[in-house]
């Protein structure tokens, strides 16, 4: 991207005036003068309460204080100081003192646990820096030091799960390195992407799944975009769910916000407090591996064509077993009955009894950090290391990352900070889900050793030996950088500019080595192979907004603010390959008999302003509107401007006389009302035609071919929403509870629609007809039942439905069909997105499948949609019937502390998702194709059983998939200093912790119910991989047991 | 209150200096796509060698440059392939059961569609800006790509539509002789340009086009006239390259490696399906296939490996099989290990004829025999065709004759992409039946048993990108009436 002369003259002449300001104006603290020092504690437990924040009101200084709760702040003018302590969890606490010059002024702060914090502020989704009392919609926050106490945390992924109600998070494998698939109050696109939009210190950030090579025609997963964030390097995350707390986002930020709030340096401290953590675990396979099984019958043990080995001869088959080769298969391992007669079953477990299929993998994890200051600066810096193997061999991370965030506060009015982050990645990423050549998929689809499938018995393909032989390396280097200046020139007047860049840089390397063998496909790959894929991005943020305050009368104010946002992304890609290598050793691109280049690019420029107007009525009624406007790179030629209004309304009733409810301490009121954009991919717009290569005469010569179809009146999608809730807080802070009614709606929905390929096009073009409608309630309950020295118990619930619907189509189709190996899946009007439908097989009048001269069922195919007759089921004109959604559209995390003494501290959370339907395609795929289920390898079923289960009905394979996971269970012990030697001088913790320990479901594939394949992507690919849910040979979510110890001093 | 007016005010100048950008708000979102061009951009004599290049490009990926070329995915309805593919659509194509949003259908239709309209784009563009498009050998060869693409398309699908321009589709479904009909006056116009440009290649693929249009269509008399004309020894190629960057002969990829997918089907294989090896009882090197079988993709289906035949240019003639009484031109060949012996496995940059003076012939004999009394120098030509199978000559009459010449036809053009558009002819006019049907051979793919269709229908994309057309109301089914 190329910032335009005008635009680079603009920044610069902007930034020279805030500096010439900020330098013109008082320095503010330029004399030596008097302390303030103190402690704070929480007034029930009386124990110190590390990292809250500590300010003087109105002097723009902030300490932290340390592990002991101690904070302080020195050389301050003689005078009168409001010190204001802030902890999130409790209630604000100001005290005024008085400092005199050369004098220690004590203030110890004992702070009331208070689960709903009118005052602290938030950044996100305002304009500037606003207390959650003015806000009218919903905020979640999460206090991510405090999670990290009680239990590690390895990525963003595992933070954000089951702890924000409305957000859904999918770990979609178990893989290392992969990604999540993440919503926020369900789908409200088809086609823009639903992800939210990421932002770190105010930088945005790509956050949208990788796809790497091979992803698309998925056998390698998606690889997450959030490896990059340590998180001991987060002090908190703030949560906006959708359009209605968006709008000042713009038209990129209807699927909500997450912003990443980093740790920062604290000042007047008496030193640097360090932080050191190790950590070690090991991940390994969570339930069963696959079971095969294979019937010998009697046309298979007479192996008239040599394919079944196993069946004529058991004794015979060499196998690899975990001490070797072995040749026979065990008696053990071979299923006989009368009943059969001379039939027999082979069962096999080849994951499990093969020396290399699986493992259990090392973990670590190393974290450093540093933070301290003095009056003017201060400074964070980290360090971390984590090591992480996968289940299978040739899957594994290397993380290596730090921060710097810097503040300096030259002058009261305004401050300065600079956030640095980098982060080298290395993944190892294994073939996967239906990867030919893939281990995982080959286990589930052997033969249990009764035919050698190529290679290895058992195994319907590449075994481990030679599956564990693919080589895809990806190097990640990750560069975040922003300036953020806070520039108050009057006290009723704030700015705020940030620029920042967030620089991806990937070297993906694919190695094939010489393969004598011609066991790899595709030629080259067998005669050594090297592939070079280098993506770039560069995501740059400028973004600005100013707050006016004023009083208008006694009992109104008012805040005026503007702003105006620019992104830029620039995605550049260069591929290499070489064909051909001379030895394994040499394998340079350049070494190769034959090379070859490709280079992709795109760019997407977003630019918005937006004008808010607050009032507020007596600091407790607050009513806000706002507009923002947008223009962006990828809308038609024939569209200009999008405008986003937004309304809200913030009432705090308990702080009004007549309020007199004894149980409830503080109740806010709040209603949001508002708009905000998904955008449409990069040069959708434009109808293109692109070069292609082809040979005339023997040479290579140009060629344009059609690309893309276009629509030149495209435009952003509009996310439409109101929210209704309650912040309250109630018996005495014991109990906090947020509740949120929120109704969303999509107009203009882009939806995909396919170029008809007469036309010369064959792809799809995206139109804004369609309309998406989410609704549904959203409960945060905090409570501390029991709050003493001796023992507290804490509890966080999160609570969520959603409700989900393609309201129209926009007259332009009945629905979307699709489904990879079953056409289970519909975009259906009036029904969820991506909803699951089955089949059944004709069946006679007692519900008896029908089976024909050969002894097959029939699918029952017929279908003639819209069926009016029947919508939902089998009883219409369309043999299908509606099974369900495929996404939750209920969620239940539950957070539980137990603290002991002060020191021990158990800690459990578990995670509920219910109410959708998870397809079993590789339950399909087994007893159709490869005929080594039980149901259909048992000789003693009854033919009808296995003639159905043999057909590509589906209603025995999507299943519903609700499920209950143990997702976090941790002991954690802090080392009272008391006990002296080293413990004295720091604060040292241990922590036992396991993950994905204990899983109760519905599901009954032998996969696990959160897993999605890996074409399954949210930012692209196309309308339906966004969607398709099914289970093919992903590995599930791996147990993690790990250790930790963490020091602070 | 002073406060607030000065807060007002400088709110006010606040956005002013906000909003100073917008008038800069155009040249901001400018953003480059240096992959590609703007359709409005075409219309410059610089870009004209490109888009012919663009449709030559299309032929080439519609002839054997994807899994659904004519010579692999869209023959798949015929008993010339077998597939290893362990994508359940395909193999079900390879039943012959097909539906409307399964296995090839769409990227078939897709690839042939754009030969058609970008051809004709192509020739709109040529019209305006060539000097003398009348004599313009690029208008010559686009319009018989035109008119090939038509032709495909009426050997391939039941029905079809045809668009006039990309924002006006076609409404009115064709029958495959309505369909060949169009092909008629693109391949006129080749012939007239070509001939004046003095191109006597283009003139000979316009009359092979010709000659293969009127056979389908029923015109005998025009088949064999324009057939006639086809100068002896006459070739042209579709050309493949084995650089990485270039479009390779995706054939490739069907013969090699452990997930190859492609073997000979029982009808065309000199042997017992499922015995290996068979190797002394290959002597026609037309139709020539490893000796040994070898499961591919699907860990299933076995799959003999075909050779490069009479249409591909890595076709030496030799035979796997010796000299011996019953074959004494037999060579005995080395057959390697498929890439490096005599007879060859198909490479990368293996190229396909297109068009060539042997099937001119063929399409010439058949409609000389469909009007029968030619018996003499059908005979004649069968039995040089014969020869280069290494069988002895015949002497035959009738429905035997026409027999032998359907089975010569077979092995001359194997894989070329005839086969479904032969199968299909025969079938509608009443010649026979000679579709795979019954059990297919590899009993472990459900359903195993081949089904109704004999043509592809539209394409589930072409309904929904089309608002002019109706779905049928059953995809499943063939539509009624149409072979």
């Amino acid at each position: 991207m190329q910032f335009s002369h005008r635009l680079r003259a603009w920044l610069a002449v902007a930034a020279s005036a805030l500096l010439l300001t900020a330098v013109g104006t008082e320095a503010a603290w330029a004399q030596l003068g008097g302390t303030i020092r103190g402690t704070v504690t929480d007034v029930a437990t009386l124990r110190p309460l590390s990292n809250a924040r500590v300010i003087l009101v109105g002097q723009n200084m902030e300490a932290r204080t340390s592990d002991a709760g101690s904070f302080e702040f020195r050389n301050l003018p003689q005078g009168q100081y409001t010190v204001r302590a802030m902890f999130i969890g409790y209630s604000r606490v100001d005290r005024t003192v008085t400092v005199t010059t050369g004098q220690v002024t004590v203030v110890d702060v004992s702070m009331t646990r208070a689960p709903v914090q009118l005052d602290e502020l938030v950044v996100t989704g305002t304009a500037g820096r606003t207390e959650i009392r003015e806000i009218g919609n919903s905020v979640t926050r999460l206090d991510v030091g405090d999670l990290a106490e009680v239990a590690p945390i390895a990525n963003l992924n595992e933070l954000l799960n089951a702890r924000s109600p409305g957000l859904t998070m999918y770990k979609n494998s178990g893989l290392a390195g992969t990604a999540s698939n993440v919503r926020i109050r369900g789908a409200g696109s088809l086609n823009a992407g639903y992800v939210p939009v990421y932002y770190i210190d105010g930088i945005r950030f790509e956050s949208g799944n990788i796809a790497t090579l091979g992803s698309t025609n998925s056998t390698i997963q998606n690889r997450s975009p959030l490896e990059f964030l340590n998180p001991g390097d987060i002090e908190r995350i703030e949560v906006i769910k959708g359009p209605a707390a968006a709008t000042l986002y713009g038209a990129d930020a209807a699927g909500g916000v997450i912003q990443i709030i980093t740790k920062k340096g604290t000042r007047g401290a008496a030193r640097v407090q360090w932080s050191a953590g190790f950590e070690y675990g090991q991940s390994s396979w969570v339930g069963e591996t696959p079971t095969t099984y294979y019937w010998c019958t009697a046309t298979r043990r007479a192996n008239t064509s040599g394919n079944y080995p196993g069946c004529e001869d058991p004794s015979s088959v060499v196998w690899e077993g975990p001490n070797g080769p072995v040749t026979g298969i065990p008696e053990a391992d071979i299923l006989r009955d009368a009943a059969w007669g001379e039939d027999f079953v082979i069962t096999d477990n080849p994951l499990a009894r093969h020396p290399r299929g699986i493992r259990a993998g090392d973990v670590y994890d190393f974290r450093m950090s540093a933070r301290g200051g003095e009056q003017m600066f201060n400074y964070y810096l980290s360090f971390n290391r984590m090591d992480e193997e996968g289940v299978f061999f040739n899957n594994f991370q290397e993380r290596t990352g730090g921060r710097a965030n810097f503040e300096f506060t030259p002058t009261a009015k305004l401050n300065l900070g600079l956030n640095f982050g980098y982060t080298r990645n290395k993944l190892g990423m294994p073939l996967s889900d239906n990867a030919s050549n893939g281990l995982l998929r080959n286990a589930y689809r052997g033969r249990a050793r009764a035919f050698n499938d190529r290679w290895e018995p058992g195994f319907h393909g590449f075994g481990p030996d030679q599956s564990n032989e693919f080589d895809l390396t990806i190097r990640e280097e990750r560069t975040t950088i922003g300036l953020t200046a806070n520039f108050d020139p009057w006290s009723w007047f704030e700015n705020r500019l940030v620029l920042g860049m967030d620089k991806y840089d990937v070297r993906e390397t694919n190695f094939y080595q010489i393969d004598s063998t011609a066991k790899w496909s595709g030629g080259f790959n067998g005669q050594g192979s090297i592939t070079q894929r280098l993506p770039v991005t560069h995501t740059w943020t400028v973004d600005y907004s100013g707050s006016v305050r004023a009083r208008l009368s006694s009992e109104f104010t008012s805040r005026f603010s503007a702003g105006m946002q620019l992104n830029a992304r620039q995605y550049r890609r260069y591929t290499t390959t070489g064909d051909g290598l001379v030895a394994n050793a040499v394998n340079l691109i350049g070494t190769a008999s034959q090379t070859s280049a490709s280079e992709g690019f795109n760019e997407q420029t977003s630019l918005g302003f937006f004008l808010q107007e607050q009032i507020g009525w007596r600091d407790r009624l607050f009513v806000t509107g706002a507009v923002r406007i947008d223009d962006n790179s990828a809308f038609g030629s024939e569209f200009e401007l999008v405008a986003y209004p937004k309304f809200s309304l913030s009432y705090v009733i308990s702080d009004e006389d007549f309020f007199n409810l004894p149980t409830v301490d503080e109740l806010k009121l709040r209603f949001a009302w508002g708009q905000a954009g998904n955008a449409p991919a990069p040069f959708s717009a434009d109808r293109t035609v692109s070069a292609d290569i082809v040979v005339v005469d023997d040479a290579s010569v140009n060629a344009l071919r059609p690309s893309e179809f276009g629509n030149p009146n495209l435009k952003a999608e509009t996310g439409s929403e109101w929210e209704l809730g309650f912040d309250a807080s109630l018996f005495r802070g014991v109990v906090g509870l947020e509740v949120t009614y929120y109704n969303q709606v999509t107009n203009d929905a882009l939806m995909e629609i396919p170029d008809a390929p007469s036309s010369g096009f064959n792809g799809t073009h995206l139109t804004n007809i369609g309309k998406i409608s989410n609704k549904g309630f959203e409960v945060l309950a905090t409570a501390s039942p029991v709050r003493s020295p001796s023992f507290t118990w804490d509890l966080t619930a999160a609570f969520s439905t959603n409700s989900n619907e393609l309201v129209s189509f926009g007259g332009t189709r009945d629905e979307v069909v699709f489904g990879a190996f079953a056409d289970v899946q519909r975009h259906r009007e009036g029904y969820p997105l991506g909803a699951m439908w089955s089949r059944d097989v004709l069946r006679d009048a007692s519900g008896v499948p029908i089976l024909d001269g050969n002894g097959n069922a029939t699918l029952d195919t017929e279908c003639a949609w819209p069926d009016t007759d029947d919508p939902d089921g089998r009883g219409g004109s369309c043999h299908e019937q509606y099974e369900g959604p495929s996404t939750p559209t209920r969620e239940f995390g539950l957070s539980n502390t137990f603290t002991i003494f002060g020191n021990l501290r158990l800690f459990a959370q578990l995670d509920y998702k219910g109410g959708h339907y998870q397809y079993c395609a590789i339950c399909e795929i087994r007893n159709r194709s490869n005929q080594n289920t039980w149901e259909v390898a048992n000789p003693g079923a009854d033919p009808v059983d296995l003639a159905f289960y043999e057909t590509r009905q589906t209603i025995t394979t999507i299943m519903s998939a609700d499920f209950l996971k143990l997702r976090e269970i941790s002991l954690s012990y802090t080392i009272p200093s008391s006990v002296g030697g080293p413990f004295a001088a720091g604060r040292w913790s241990l922590t036992l912790s396991a993950r994905n320990l204990w899983t109760t479901t519905k599901y009954n594939g032998p996969g696990d119910p959160e897993v999605l394949w890996s074409r399954s992507t949210t930012d692209g690919g196309g309308t339906n991989n966004r969607f398709e849910v099914l289970d093919y040979a992903s590995v599930p979510p791996p147990k993690r047991l790990t250790a930790a110890i963490n020091v602070n001093f | 209150m002073r406060n607030s007016t000065i807060a007002r005010l400088a709110g006010m100048l606040a956005v002013a200096f906000l909003l100073m950008p917008l008038s800069a708000c155009d040249e901001i979102l400018n953003v480059n796509n240096p992959a590609e061009i703007g359709v409005d951009d075409l219309a410059t004599t610089e870009l004209l060698d490109a888009q012919v290049n663009g449709v030559l490009a299309a032929v080439a990926e519609q002839m054997s440059g994807d899994e659904e070329a004519n010579t692999q995915g869209a023959a798949f309805m015929t008993d010339e392939q077998l597939t290893g593919l362990n994508w359940e659509d395909w193999q079900r194509n390879n039943q012959r059961i097909v539906n409307y949003n399964e296995g090839p259908v769409g990227q078939v239709w897709s690839n042939m569609s754009e030969v058609i309209r970008n051809g004709i784009g192509a020739l709109e563009k040529l019209d305006e800006l060539a000097t003398d498009p009348s004599s313009d050998a690029r208008v010559a060869l686009v319009s018989a790509m035109v008119g090939y693409g038509h032709v495909w398309i009426g050997e391939a699908f039941c029905q079809a539509v045809f668009a006039t321009s990309p924002d006006s589709l076609g409404t009115t479904l064709y029958g495959p002789t309505e369909i060949m009909a169009f092909a008629i006056p693109h391949f006129q116009r080749a012939l007239t340009v070509g001939a004046a440009a003095g191109r006597a290649d283009l003139v000979d693929l316009a009359n092979v086009g010709l000659a293969r249009a009127y056979l389908t269509i029923g015109d005998l008399a025009n088949t064999i006239a324009h057939a006639g004309a086809v100068t002896p020894g006459f070739q042209r190629w579709v050309e493949y390259s084995d650089a990485d960057d270039a479009l390779d002969n995706n054939l490739f990829n069907e013969v090699h490696g452990s997930n190859h997918t492609v073997g000979m089907s029982p009808w065309f294989l000199q042997g017992t399906y499922g015995d290996a090896p068979i190797i002394d009882t290959q002597t026609d090197p037309r139709i020539q296939h490893a000796s040994d079988f070898a499961t591919g993709h699907d860990a299933s289906t076995l799959l003999y490996k075909p050779y490069q035949g009479l249409r591909f240019s890595g076709y030496t003639g030799e035979t796997l099989a010796p000299p011996s009484a019953a074959c004494p031109n037999c060579t005995g060949a080395n057959e390697g290990n498929g890439d490096d012996g005599d007879v060859l496995l198909f490479q990368k940059d293996t190229d396909v004829l297109l068009a060539d003076y042997v099937e001119a012939q063929h399409h010439m004999y058949e409609a000389m025999a469909r009007q029968g009394g030619n018996d003499a120098a059908i005979n004649a030509f069968v039995n040089a065709r014969r020869a280069v199978g290494n069988e002895p000559p015949v002497t035959l009459t009738g429905s035997a004759l026409f027999d032998e010449l359907r089975r010569q036809r077979g092995r001359d053009l194997f894989m070329g992409g005839f086969r479904l558009g032969d199968l299909r002819r025969w079938k509608r006019e009443g010649i026979g039946d000679f579709f795979p049907s019954g059990a297919h051979p590899n009993p472990d793919r459900p359903p195993a048993v081949y089904g109704p269709w004999t043509c592809f229908p539209l394409p589930l994309s072409e309904y929904e990108g089309n608002e002019g057309l109706q779905k049928p109301a059953d995809p499943f089914t063939p539509p009624a009436g149409i072979i």
